[in-house]
């Protein structure tokens, strides 16, 4: 984003905050209207080493457990904040507390999904709040299992796509947004664990 | 005396000309973007708000604490370390001579994996700590043992080659006038490497305090615990260019300031002792 507001050309921007594509069009930098093309869920991964001790939500709340989440300054840390924010009314136990407990517990606020994923994987943290996408990949699912987010509670993040501030290229930019939006790249985004509807 | 500088001047005319340039061009490739960066965040409206916030706070102080720590550490350990493989012509120490400088080859990030790899929970070392109740990673430890990884090189470096270019001879005089060796030490060797250990120091403070990607793999980004003034300015760049290039200044203006402060006092200290 602060690339292209800069001055970086691009064809096409993809982005998992409409926030920043709204934020180019005030400035001008960009145009046309945002497509959305895809979703994500939220999961919870848990790193096997945990089996028997972290089995339901409720449990992120215990002793000794190491969560790292996405820092607020990416899309991801900002769904988890509002899901984090989502339970302060339907926590079971008492109110507040479920929700104190699970801050208290969170060891880092990464700068991406990504180092959120490793740390998890590695087992240096116990917990990560990643993407259902990320969830998926066989190297996470192999070092971790996921735990059931209540319904209420879970935020979905969404994908949009805007034709870039690059010119010449019209046509394959118009081609590319119709792709997005085709049959083949919708199986092609749910195969890599993304909802499309 | 004058005349005959301007003659060596005059003879010297072309390469002098050429370096004044190669001087400029420096100059302004380093200097340029600094300024940039100065002049930037200094238009932002923001810069004392964000200087001022807590977080920026937290993240000074942490900053310089554990930087101080680390070098301190570094000081501490890596000048015996330098000065024996200056003297010894021990095998082992010559190959530890060339592993000591490993750490500056290494990308950060792969320092930071290396440590989690050693120290981490699962780690070689880690994870028997962890089962006495020891745990490093996400902790301020972590950040210093980031900073001392990646920093005690400069020193060590320095602080070797300074002890290889002095005199034996002095070292040896000073031994058969009956001093000892900690006094041979402390006033011949100490005095004499005096530039280039300070020198060291400030690469190594500097380069500790700007430590940014191993301490984001091994000891992650948490307000007041492991964040410091680099991981700060990540974290803003994300979503408040202008609160990044405020953070961005404050960090340059306390990295001149401690290499200042060690170029005068090393100055001031190698006059005194002469």
């Amino acid at each position: 984003m602060m690339q292209i507001s800069h001055g970086a050309q691009v064809d096409i921007y993809a982005s998992a905050d409409l926030n920043q594509i709204s934020h180019l069009q005030r400035s001008g930098t960009i145009d046309s209207d945002p497509i959305l093309f895809a979703s994500n869920k939220l999961s919870i991964i848990v790193n096997n080493r945990n089996i028997g001790k972290i089995e339901k939500f409720n449990d992120l709340a215990g002793d000794n457990i190491k969560i790292v989440v996405a820092h607020s300054s990416v899309p991801i840390g900002r769904y988890t904040e509002r899901l984090l924010t989502n339970l302060a009314p339907q926590s079971i136990t008492p109110k507040d507390d479920l929700r104190k407990l699970i801050y208290r517990n969170i060891v880092s606020y990464e700068d991406s999904v990504k180092s959120v994923v490793m740390k998890t994987v590695l087992g240096e943290a116990d917990v990560g709040v990643v993407y259902s996408s990320d969830a998926q990949l066989e190297h996470v699912m192999n070092h971790t299992y996921t735990i059931d987010i209540p319904k209420e509670l879970n935020v979905t993040g969404t994908y949009y796509a805007v034709k870039g501030q690059k010119e010449g290229n019209s046509n394959l930019q118009n081609e590319f947004l119709t792709f997005l939006q085709s049959d083949i790249a919708k199986s092609i985004l749910q195969e890599y664990g993304f909802d499309t509807e | 005396m004058t005349n005959r500088t301007q003659t060596a001047q005059n003879i010297n005319k072309p390469s002098h000309t050429l370096g004044v340039l190669i001087i400029c061009i420096y100059v302004c490739f380093i200097g340029l973007p600094l300024l940039a960066l100065i002049i930037k965040a200094a238009s932002s409206a923001s810069v004392f708000t964000v200087i001022l916030s807590p977080t920026t706070i937290q993240a000074i102080k942490l900053s310089i604490v554990t930087s101080v720590i680390s070098v301190i550490v570094i000081v501490v350990v890596g000048t015996p370390v330098a000065y024996m493989i200056s003297r010894s012509d021990s095998k082992i120490l010559k190959i530890l001579d060339v592993f000591i400088e490993l750490p500056i080859i290494l990308p950060p990030v792969v320092a930071g994996v290396a440590m989690l790899m050693a120290f981490g929970r699962q780690g070689i070392i880690g994870a028997p700590l962890e089962q006495l109740g020891i745990t490093i990673p996400f902790t301020t430890t972590a950040v210093i043992f980031a900073q001392i990884f990646v920093a005690a090189p400069f020193y060590i470096r320095s602080a070797r080659i300074s002890f290889g270019a002095i005199d034996n001879d002095l070292e040896d005089l000073s031994r058969t006038l009956g001093k000892s060796p900690w006094y041979t030490f402390w006033r011949i060797t100490i005095p004499l490497t005096w530039t280039g250990l300070t020198t060291g120091l400030a690469l190594t403070w500097a380069r500790s305090l700007s430590e940014f990607g191993a301490t984001l793999m091994f000891a992650g980004n948490m307000i007041g615990k492991t964040q410091t003034m680099p991981l700060g300015i990540l974290t803003a760049m994300e979503t408040d260019l202008n609160a990044a290039l405020s953070l961005s200044l404050i960090l340059l203006i306390v990295s001149v300031c401690i290499l200042l402060g060690i170029h005068l006092l090393s100055s001031k200290l190698s006059k005194y002792r002469s």
